[in-house]
């Protein structure tokens, strides 16, 4: 199923550029139309005020001009585009944000930064979408990134409900893909849970999709398994990691599990996530 | 797309309609098609008492079940796979959801509550929804010999897992004739910010070559299902799509009421996606 509807978060970071690059991008890619969205409440970087009034035109106008720029863009790159703004404070732009997300293939977000302030309010955005959207996301890393992601990929695979949504729901960009690795991170559970059969099995149902993929298979040793997934990335250049987004639903504190959890925090490639 | 469907086969009078929608779904759409049987099924007629012979007989059932499956599938020109499956309830149930994975679709049968295997059917639901990923194709224990997804409902309340469902099923809704979306109105519900979404959506399939009509329907006294239900045998509908939903922390109950209820009574295809 190609993608129709993409939408990309716009905010007034310094990766923003990117970002929406790699939107336009995509959307051309697939011949799909692009939306833009903005928090009408986020705070502008650089805004250093006392007053909540103040603050709150502030934000407005920035919602305003992010989008205005992005209609811009869109006109200049020739892609069909539409923009939102997102009213409420942090919980309700929140939810708001993810009930729009149900009519969209994919969601593009960014990786929250743990040295800006609004890191707390991202991190909650990209938990409650990844939980309440049921729709792919594509993180982008804070540090930002050069080329549009894509050609090489590397699929996290651990053979649970998670991972198998997310790679479904990548099967578009892995058709466009000129390298798909699966790595399976070997220890006592994915031996377990992925007998030989059963991955052959995946990459056949992958061929019949037009995806080739090799697989690889690392034995997880004394590190976590974050760690090997990140060595791997940085060993074979790969520019897209595709996993599951776990989590742990009986504590809403802790919505994403370790793993999740480490690979949002120091990626520094995209990441392409289903819950 | 789909290109990889999975088929659940067993002795009872649903399957023979089971592999016919499985056959016809899986040439609709070029599909190769996969048959899977479970080792360990007790068969219909099996008297319960000797452990030993009604294993034996499992195995024999497998194998002619099996059988037709593939002299079905040869009759249609399909080519198409088996797959035995093997262990006790619950291991057989999450190997059957670990090749689930495999798959684009997962025809299944609803568990028929007056059956003894009863408890087994709803384990299999359960695992293969909870643990697969994938979207479940439900056929009814009645059977149903009708074309499949001609007329197809799609029951929306706006949760992720309806959204998955629905995401899972663009193959079939472009190759549908009629798709309608259904809201049941409850006070939950009654925003206009709803009603935008919903039309949102409606333009979101447009974009997928699916052309999707709105209906809202304010239950009244009735229950959700009820209404679902009412809707479902008014428009001649064969096949209803709704969320697999269910409350994560109590992993006994996976399934929401409306959930329970429409699995329990429905005599309609339901697609679901957890």
């Amino acid at each position: 199923m190609p993608y129709q509807d993409i939408l990309v978060f716009l905010d007034d970071g310094t990766t923003n550029d990117t970002r929406v690059k790699s939107g336009f991008k995509l959307a051309k890619q697939h011949d799909a139309s692009l939306t833009g969205v903005a928090l009408a409440t986020m705070k502008p970087r650089k805004v250093k005020t006392d007053s909540s009034m103040v603050r709150r035109r502030m934000s407005q106008e920035m919602a305003e001009k992010l989008v205005g720029e992005f209609t811009d863009q869109a006109l200049r790159e020739g892609v069909a585009a539409k923009s939102i703004i997102i009213a409420g404070n942090a919980d309700e732009s929140t939810v708001k944000m993810a009930h729009y997300s149900h009519n969209y293939d994919l969601l593009i977000l960014r990786q929250p930064n743990p040295d800006h302030e609004n890191y707390s309010r991202l991190t909650q955005l990209s938990e409650t979408i990844l939980l309440k959207s049921g729709r792919p996301i594509l993180f982008m890393p804070y540090i930002g990134t050069e080329k549009c992601p894509g050609e090489r990929v590397m699929i996290s695979w651990d053979g649970t409900a998670a991972a198998c949504r997310a790679v479904h729901n990548a099967i578009p960009v892995l058709q466009n893909a000129s390298e798909v690795v699966l790595l399976i991170v070997e220890n006592d559970k994915t031996r377990a849970n992925l007998p030989t059969a059963i991955v052959e099995g995946f990459v056949e149902h992958l061929h019949n999709h037009g995806v080739q993929v090799t697989v690889r298979r690392v034995l997880q040793g004394t590190y976590d398994i974050a760690t090997v997934i990140l060595n791997e990335i940085a060993e074979t250049g790969t520019d897209l990691l595709i996993m599951g987004g776990y989590g742990k639903p009986s504590f809403q504190q802790k919505i994403f599990g370790g793993v999740t959890r480490s690979i949002l925090s120091s990626m520094i490639i995209p990441v392409l996530m289903s819950h | 797309m789909i290109k990889d469907i999975l088929v659940f086969l067993d002795d009872g009078k649903s399957n023979h309609d089971r592999v016919n929608s499985a056959v016809e779904l899986a040439i609709r759409h070029g599909a190769n098609l996969t048959g899977a049987v479970l080792a360990s099924m007790k068969p219909v007629h099996a008297p319960a008492a000797d452990e030993k012979a009604v294993a034996r007989m499992g195995q024999r059932m497998a194998e002619k079940t099996l059988d037709h499956f593939s002299t079905v599938a040869s009759d249609a020109r399909l080519e198409a796979s088996a797959l035995t499956i093997y262990g006790d309830s619950t291991a057989s149930a999450v190997k059957f959801a670990h090749y689930a994975r495999n798959y684009d679709l997962v025809i299944l049968r609803q568990p028929n509550p007056a059956r003894d295997n009863y408890l087994r059917m709803q384990e299999l639901a359960k695992q293969v929804l909870l643990l697969g990923g994938r979207p479940v194709y439900f056929m009814p224990y009645t059977g149903s010999s009708k074309t499949p997804v001609q007329r197809v409902l799609i029951a929306w309340d706006g949760t992720p897992s309806v959204s998955r469902s629905v995401h899972d099923a663009i193959p079939l809704l472009r190759k549908a004739k009629d798709v309608c979306i259904l809201v049941v109105e409850s006070k939950k519900q009654q925003t206009e910010k709803q009603e935008v979404l919903v039309e949102s959506l409606v333009k979101h399939l447009q974009h997928h070559e699916i052309k999707a009509c709105m209906r809202k329907v304010n239950p009244g006294d009735n229950s959700v299902s009820a209404v679902i239900q009412n809707q479902v045998s008014e428009h001649n509908i064969d096949l209803l799509i709704m969320g697999g939903h269910g409350t994560p922390t109590l992993k006994q109950k996976v399934f929401g009421t409306v959930t329970t209820n429409l699995l329990s009574s429905m005599i309609t295809p339901v697609l679901m996606s957890n």
